[in-house]
């Protein structure tokens, strides 16, 4: 029975199912499920929401009898306050089915072609724009001496299919998310000048490639670091990240631009150890990378694992992901960064922005502003659905970590966010990525030589917009898990 | 991996930490065949039957790294970390301590070998 603001433990109405699970999970483990009904289920969500929620002070507590479905009433259980730049304050409130999530985590390499899009239009008039090809993938493979894919080029059509405009949404699903390796398609591609070509491209297992591509840049005031690095999610990225500094330390550059423009996140560990190796011991020794704070109620208590709330370190060895654990790892030793962003640079990016910052070490921002995500959550599985709600909010070593309207670059307009020293630039898809060209690239360097920006861009300006608009329609997703197409709920889906 | 799982659980001699530190040996896991059965108990023990063992390998050095589960793409500003656990062989059994914390998971010696 609810009596408003009165809650019994969570833990008292857990896996009291309507529809109880029998067996084992993907993992192995077997399902705790007993019998229960939907009411306790929503009672459960009511009362883990006023334990763990970070904003559970915000949330009205409505009746569960008046809702029907769990997660109408798991949709109601948030903030519904809003930013200073007036986006929702909680943006990262969701669910999904517990065997998607299971699958999606646990996932052995899945067909594809290696190709990260940004999706300006998910449904028609499409527009999806080649981003990067991940090296070695089916989708870097030259014919001609051009790879199948080139950063810039928007798809036409897909086996035949009227990608832009057309209905066969069937044949568009089959092409772009092929469900096995060895599978060939057909796509026709048309460049910055209105070029068109087909190519003939057969699907392989693929993984995400966290680092790809390290260079070292002569200027006249020494040698400057770039490393494109796009997902501190698989465990690749720990000996990746390990292998480019090394590289880059062995070549004695005095500087790094890190370019995060299309990294959405993942691990906070990674992030702290991509921040040791960028800083050294000298400001990190000692000091928090990053701190997780709960809602108010906790105390120095994970109120999710019920364990001590241990702040994350910079870690300055290998955990053990591909790196052994203990293994020291290489420094660059700066004082400052130059990052490269868009609003894609989310998450665990902006961990390593804030991280850094909370020890003194310069971060210079050239792009545009981050996406403005401080916040992560321990996803919870309960009869068969896991729920994401905000739980903790990363704060640096000064606890800092209120920048939910994002990291902008100095010379923005946007009059919201944490500004950092830095300039607006527009990212350039007709312009290859991380070359003398590349409009953020050569800000950046520009900036370090001079000190100046160019007159700041937006994305507005360089992308062509389909003509007439956007507008409602069918949109594609990938087969089984929609989530799979999104790394982030604001951000444009990132296939690969 | 299930059958493992059950056998693993077999082996989950004790969760107590009433034996005596003074005949601590620093251990390793025999061999391959030996780590899936530790890898069972362990799992067990945290309730992950089924997760990757980190670097380095515990059949060479004297820890065994439990990797949390991988992301799902949702999950962009994830808070988990490996989980260590310090190997030894203890009064006859193999004992495996997670460092830092409290578990303890017991495994017959047979299952390990002193360093």
């Amino acid at each position: 029975m609810w009596t408003a603001n009165v809650f019994e433990s969570a833990a008292s109405y857990k896996d009291a199912c309507a529809v109880p699970r029998s067996g084992r999970d993907l993992e192995g483990k077997s399902f705790p499920d007993q019998p229960g009904s939907t009411l306790i289920e929503k009672f459960w969500l009511r009362s883990w929401t006023e334990e763990t929620y970070l904003f559970y002070t915000e949330v009205t507590d409505r009746d569960p009898n008046l809702f029907g479905d769990r997660l109408a009433y798991f949709s109601q259980l948030r903030t519904f306050a809003v930013t200073p730049s007036g986006e929702d304050k909680d943006e990262f409130h969701f669910s999904e089915p517990t065997d998607a999530y299971l699958a999606a985590s646990i996932a052995a390499p899945t067909a594809g072609y290696g190709v990260s899009f940004e999706v300006e239009s998910n449904t028609a008039p499409r527009s999806y724009t080649v981003r990067y090809v991940n090296p070695g993938t089916p989708a870097a493979q030259e014919v001609g001496g051009v790879a199948n894919f080139v950063r810039g080029e928007r798809i036409i059509s897909i086996d035949g299919a009227d990608f832009v405009n057309g209905n066969d949404t069937d044949t568009l699903t089959d092409g772009l998310f092929p469900e096995n390796p060895g599978e060939m398609h057909s796509f026709v591609l048309e460049d910055g000048n209105g070029v068109r070509r087909t190519v003939s491209v057969t699907s392989a297992n693929v993984t995400p490639d966290p680092v790809n591509a390290v260079r070292t840049i002569s200027t006249g005031t020494g040698k400057v670091g770039y490393i494109f690095f796009n997902t501190f999610t698989p465990v690749t990225a720990e000996d990746e990240l390990v292998d480019a500094v090394t590289q880059l330390a062995t070549e004695n550059v005095t500087d790094l631009v890190l370019d995060l423009r299309y990294n959405g996140g993942g691990l906070i560990a990674i992030a702290s150890q991509l921040a040791y190796m960028v800083a050294g011991s000298g400001p990190t020794a000692g000091n928090t990378f990053e701190r997780l704070r709960f809602n108010d109620a906790a105390g120095t208590i994970n109120p999710v694992t019920g364990q001590a709330n241990q702040p994350f370190p910079f870690y300055d060895t290998g955990l053990g992901f591909s790196v052994p654990n203990g293994q020291a790892l290489p420094t660059l030793n700066l004082g400052r960064v130059f990052v490269l962003s868009t609003e894609n640079t989310c998450s665990a990016s902006e961990t390593v922005i804030n991280g850094l910052r909370g020890v003194d070490v310069e971060v210079i921002l050239i792009g545009d502003t981050t996406c403005g995500k401080p916040f992560g959550f321990y996803p919870t599985d309960n009869c068969g659905e896991t729920y994401f709600t905000i739980q903790f909010q990363g704060v640096n070593d000064k606890g800092f970590g209120d920048y939910t309207d994002g990291f902008v670059p100095m010379n923005s307009a946007f009059p919201f966010g944490v500004k950092l020293p830095g300039c607006q630039v527009a990212d350039d898809l007709d312009r290859p990525i991380g070359m003398a060209t590349d409009p953020l690239l050569d800000a950046a360097l520009d900036y370090r030589a001079l000190g100046t920006c160019p007159p700041p861009t937006t994305r507005a300006v360089q992308l062509s917009q389909p003509a007439g608009g956007f507008s409602k329609g069918e949109p594609l997703t990938q087969r089984g898990n929609i989530f799979d197409t999104n790394r982030d709920l604001r951000m444009p889906g990132d296939f690969e | 991996m299930i059958a493992q799982a059950l056998i693993g659980a077999a082996l989950l001699l004790s969760v107590s930490g009433c034996l005596s530190a003074s005949s601590s040996t620093p251990a390793v896991i025999i061999d391959q065949d030996a780590l899936s059965e530790v890898a069972a108990a362990v799992g067990e023990a945290i309730g992950r039957p089924r997760f990757d063992v980190g670097l380095p390998m515990p059949t060479e050095v004297p820890e065994l790294v439990v990797l949390p589960r991988g992301l799902s793409p949702l999950e962009t500003r994830s808070p988990a970390r490996p989980r260590v656990f310090d190997i030894t062989l203890d009064d006859g059994a193999c004992v495996l301590n997670e460092r830092d914390a409290t578990m303890r998971v017991v495994v017959s010696d047979r299952l390990c070998r002193p360093i």
